[in-house]
């Protein structure tokens, strides 16, 4: 049992494509940064990259072993020689704690400017996290960053929460996947639970192959110099890095992709075909380098995706994970299953209490689309009512909100894993403690 | 070996026979759960909340705190046994007890199940004071139960009716009877073989015989009813004597007791031998700490274990002490207390998600509302500060222009006026330099005409002087005279009024003379004027082309100086 509220609970929620951080009871989490890190073998390069550089980066990158690891938006934002851009997240389930920890440790010391020691943590985690994986977050938490107290909560409840409901059907979209996990009385569904591997990243994914077919290459920022010859007038021109790896410059044209599909791409009222969107009226985007491209039916093609897996087969040169694909349900069925899989008596609740939650889902028109497709599809009783917050950032940081709505619950402070029942009962307790 | 002499009369009170009794088996303990086991297991129905309890206690209990708990004041006979280890006696006694215990089931008032154990009954009752009237009630009972048994001879029937009591007090029963079947041991109980096979194995008196053993015990043992008694049945004699121990409960006191007691038996008498020198070994001393388990059944019906200080001792009664024990810690099974855990924190959580969350929920939305609102306010706050400060530069800027022109205008009205000014006062200077120039050529016009009228006055005062000497020669002054007679008409003119005035003929003779001569005189200045005035023209003209030329001059360095 841990009783202090007095200091603020650090809520984290490491997602698969940005690491959300910040101190319960805010509004929003004060550190967002992508949870990707930049690698450089160490037997390569010493690096002698310029000073001023050095000391900005040196406190992120922690050299472990041979690589030096390169954290947060900034130190990723610097070209480096060499540099892979690596994911500890790996279909939902993290694969190189390594990473992880120097990311927590970015977090804190970097963005947070916190002691670990002194803070409660609360860590937001997949619904269908193992047993394991749990016990070595709970272990390195304890015994790494000897945090006072910890508590691991599904990101589906703590979405749930967000908006202030025990039960609901969570219909998270994030960066890497997307899950469909009923909550009941605050305890995910786990036999209910569908996920699909079709998240934000696979759309740009999606985005950048179908540009690139119509002639459209994004370069990355850093492959070239702009400069204004005259007033309103620019010129660039191309560097080559040869030494750049291709995980570093996918990384960099999948920032500029996904702020296209950000800007441009609305979700279609109706299920996407070629014929009826050929001539629908362009968007232009201006690209960094100057150039200004037209965006047409790709703006409802790509987001249909997810409603329609199978389209990936139509766009060339993602045939590696069109296999995949085909199996794949659209996010409806997906819901439509999920619920059936539930207890008879919650599925009413459930079908009214539809909640969008993640990046992806803050996506114009997804709501009203995914609730028309719901009420085709699910029985005339029920009252199907999908919920997305007005405002998109509550959207993309919901399983965040929540976590600080929990963590900042007064009677919330008794159910901490306290340190000292982790020294007495070991890691596995944490299953005990954290429903 | 027992059965032998347990047939004959005279061996009736002798405990030869079971001091003498070799153990049968190692284990004594064992053994007597064998007994007590079987008396349970007859006992009915109640058998597993009792044997529950019992176990619970026995596993907790210290052998030898066991064993001083159930040695009390009348039940002391067997204990002996205890402080030895293994001992003939010991096990002796136990039996002895076991009779007991088996009795008192059967007997299973409340109050007398409660007897058999050491000195509880005082306790029992509420309170050490009160022991009295339980003694009371206790014998009664078990009088009753005893002459009950004594008119069904058969154990069997015994037991039924038995049962048939311990309908009403079943729940006594039930928690008491435990304690007498612990008395086996700290080793787990288990449920043992039923006494009949047992009293077959070792030789014991069957279930009946003690039965009707006990009873005859309880009463005052006469030989009578002995008599009585070996008549339903024979086997039983030995058995009495360990049971030897309860007739003392019907006492209400020491004191009574040890008036009772000579009235006894022989037989009587041993037994109580017996049970003293039980209680001299093993009975508690007084004042002895409070290190005593005892179960002690509240007013509230509750049986809780206490630690019982005994500060006096009586035989049937006794003072104690009682404490609560410290709660026993509870050994439980690690997956019930991780399912209890579980349950417990399951429960909370969904507590917690249920009433809190919502609540907390709506506690956060409004703070984000009024965050939001709070933000949008302070930004319109801003806004108009901004604007506020923007607009009076903006009018200050917008004011510049029309100042600017105005400054103009001001400045044109201004410039305006002083080229107006100077323009009349140059006017003016100009007006009164000619009027100077004006007034200069008049003056000298007046000048000349002064010089002129002087000149002319001059000629004609000295044409006078000269006509004056000349007046003889007149024609000669008449021509010379010419000049002047302009003059001369002049002063004529002003000198003919004097005349006038005494004109006399003669003298119009001399001024028709004068006249002629004057007129001659005035012809002759008349020319001499003419010629002089053409002359004089001639040198005007002249002086008048010289000042022309200046002027030119003058207007031309006005231009290069204004």
């Amino acid at each position: 049992m841990y009783g202090g509220d007095e200091v603020s609970a650090i809520v984290i929620d490491l997602g698969s494509h940005t690491c959300k951080a910040g101190y319960a009871g805010e509004d929003a989490p004060k550190a967002v940064f992508p949870s990707v890190v930049g690698s450089v073998d160490q037997m390569e390069v010493d690096n002698p990259d310029n000073p001023e550089d050095n000391s900005g980066s040196a406190p992120d990158s922690k050299s472990k072993g041979k690589r030096r690891l390169y954290v947060g938006s900034q130190a990723l934002g610097f070209r480096r020689d060499l540099m892979e851009v690596l994911s500890p997240i790996k279909d939902g389930m993290v694969v190189d704690w390594d990473i992880v920890e120097n990311i927590w440790d970015h977090a804190f010391r970097e963005c947070l400017l916190i002691d670990p020691k002194e803070h409660p943590m609360l860590l937001a985690e997949p619904c269908s996290n193992t047993q394991q994986q749990r016990e070595k977050a709970a272990e390195i938490m304890f015994e790494k960053y000897q945090v006072p107290a910890l508590f691991l909560a599904k990101n589906a409840v703590l979405t749930s929460f967000a908006s202030g409901r025990a039960t609901s059907l969570v219909v998270d979209s994030g960066g890497g996947s997307t899950t469909v996990a009923p909550v009941h009385d605050g305890y995910v569904l786990q036999k209910a639970v569908a996920t699909s591997p079709i998240g934000g990243e696979i759309l740009t994914d999606c985005l950048i192959k179908s540009l690139e077919q119509k002639g459209i290459t994004i370069k990355p920022r850093y492959s070239f110099k702009r400069k204004e010859i005259r007033p309103g007038e620019f010129q660039t021109v191309d560097l080559d890095f040869p030494d750049t790896t291709e995980s570093y410059k996918l990384y960099c044209q999948r920032a500029i992709a996904s702020d296209i599909k950000e800007c441009v791409s609305r979700a279609p009222d109706t299920p996407y075909d070629d014929s009826s969107y050929s001539n629908i009226p362009t968007t232009s985007y201006e690209l960094p380098d100057g150039q200004t491209i037209e965006v047409g039916a790709d703006r409802f093609k790509i987001p249909d995706i997810i409603f329609n897996p199978s389209l990936v087969q139509t766009i060339p040169g993602m045939e590696s994970f069109a296999e995949t694909a085909a199996s794949l349900r659209g996010l409806s069925q997906m819901v439509i299953e999920s619920i059936n899989k539930c207890d008879v008596d919650i599925r009413r609740e459930l079908f009214s209490s539809i909640l969008l939650a993640g990046g992806t889902a803050s996506m114009q028109q997804l709501k009203e689309r995914l609730e028309k497709d719901l009420l085709e599809e699910s029985p005339q009783a029920a009252r199907v009512k999908v919920l997305a917050s007005g405002n998109a950032t509550e959207r993309r940081f919901s399983v965040w909100i929540g976590g600080s709505i929990l963590a900042s619950l007064g009677s919330f402070q008794q159910m901490w894993f306290s340190k000292s029942e982790y020294e007495e009962h070991g890691a596995s307790y944490v299953q005990r403690k954290c429903p | 070996m027992d059965p032998k002499r347990r047939y004959s009369y005279s061996n009736l009170f002798n405990l030869e026979s079971l001091i003498n009794f070799q153990l049968p088996q190692l284990d004594d303990d064992f053994d007597h759960h064998g007994n007590s086991s079987q008396d349970e297991s007859r006992g009915s129905p109640g058998g597993a909340p009792r044997n529950r309890s019992n176990g619970i206690m026995s596993g907790r209990e210290l052998k030898k705190k066991r064993r001083t708990s159930y040695s009390s004041d009348e039940d002391g006979d067997g204990d002996r046994g205890y402080n030895t280890h293994i001992s003939e006696e010991r096990y002796r006694a136990m039996l002895g007890e076991h009779v007991q215990k088996y009795k008192r089931r059967l007997g299973n008032s409340s109050a007398s199940p409660a007897a058999t154990r050491n000195g509880v009954p005082a306790m029992r009752s509420g309170g050490s004071r009160d022991q009295k009237s339980t003694n009371d009630h206790r014998g009664a009972l078990r009088l009753d139960s005893a002459s009950e048994f004594f008119n069904n001879s058969t154990q069997k029937l015994g037991n039924h009716i038995q049962s048939d009591f311990s309908g009403p007090y079943g729940g006594d029963r039930s928690i008491y009877e435990p304690a007498f079947l612990d008395l086996g041991e700290d080793i787990t109980y288990r449920i043992p073989p039923p006494y009949e096979k047992l009293a077959t194995l070792l030789n014991l008196p069957t279930m009946s015989d003690i039965q009707v053993n006990e009873i005859y015990l309880k009463g005052t043992l006469d030989l009578e009813t002995l008599a009585a008694m070996m008549a339903s049945d024979k086997r039983l004699g030995p058995k009495r004597h360990a049971g030897m121990s309860d007739p003392k409960t019907q006492f209400e006191s020491l004191q009574a007791r040890l008036r009772a007691e000579p009235a006894n038996s022989a037989g009587q008498k041993f037994s109580l031998q017996v049970s003293e020198a039980a209680l001299e070994a093993s009975s508690i001393p007084e004042g002895a700490a409070g290190g005593i388990r005892r179960s002690i059944l509240s007013e509230g019906g509750v049986l809780q274990v206490y630690y019982v200080k005994v500060l006096e001792k009586g035989d049937t009664y006794e003072i104690i002490e009682r404490s609560l024990p410290k709660k026993p810690k509870l050994k439980k099974d690690p997956s019930v207390i991780e399912k209890e855990e579980m349950d417990k924190i399951g429960k909370y959580w969904i507590n917690l998600v249920r009433k809190e969350i919502p609540k907390h929920h709506k506690i956060f939305i409004n703070f984000h509302r009024k965050q939001l609102t709070d933000a949008k306010r302070f930004s319109e706050t801003c806004q108009r500060e901004v604007k506020m400060k923007v607009s009076r530069s903006l009018k200050v800027m917008r004011g510049a222009a029309i100042r600017t022109r105005k400054l103009a205008r001001d400045m044109l009205v201004f410039w305006k006026r002083v080229d107006k000014e100077m323009a009349e006062v140059r006017k003016r200077e100009e007006k009164e330099a000619a009027e100077a120039l004006k007034r200069e050529q008049e003056l000298r016009e007046a000048k000349r005409q002064q010089q002129r009228l002087n000149f002319l006055l001059s000629q004609t005062e000295l044409y006078s002087h000269f006509m004056q000497n000349k007046s003889t020669l007149s024609s000669e002054a008449v021509t010379l005279g010419d000049e002047m007679t302009n003059d001369q008409e002049m002063l004529l003119s002003s000198s003919e009024a004097r005349p006038g005035e005494e004109e006399d003929p003669e003298e119009a003779e001399l001024r028709k003379e004068a006249l002629k001569a004057a007129q001659d005189a005035v012809s002759k200045q008349k020319m001499m004027t003419s010629a002089f005035d053409s002359e004089c023209l001639k040198l005007r003209q002249a002086a008048e082309i010289e000042p022309s030329q200046q002027d030119a001059a003058a207007a031309n360095i006005d231009l290069l100086h204004p």
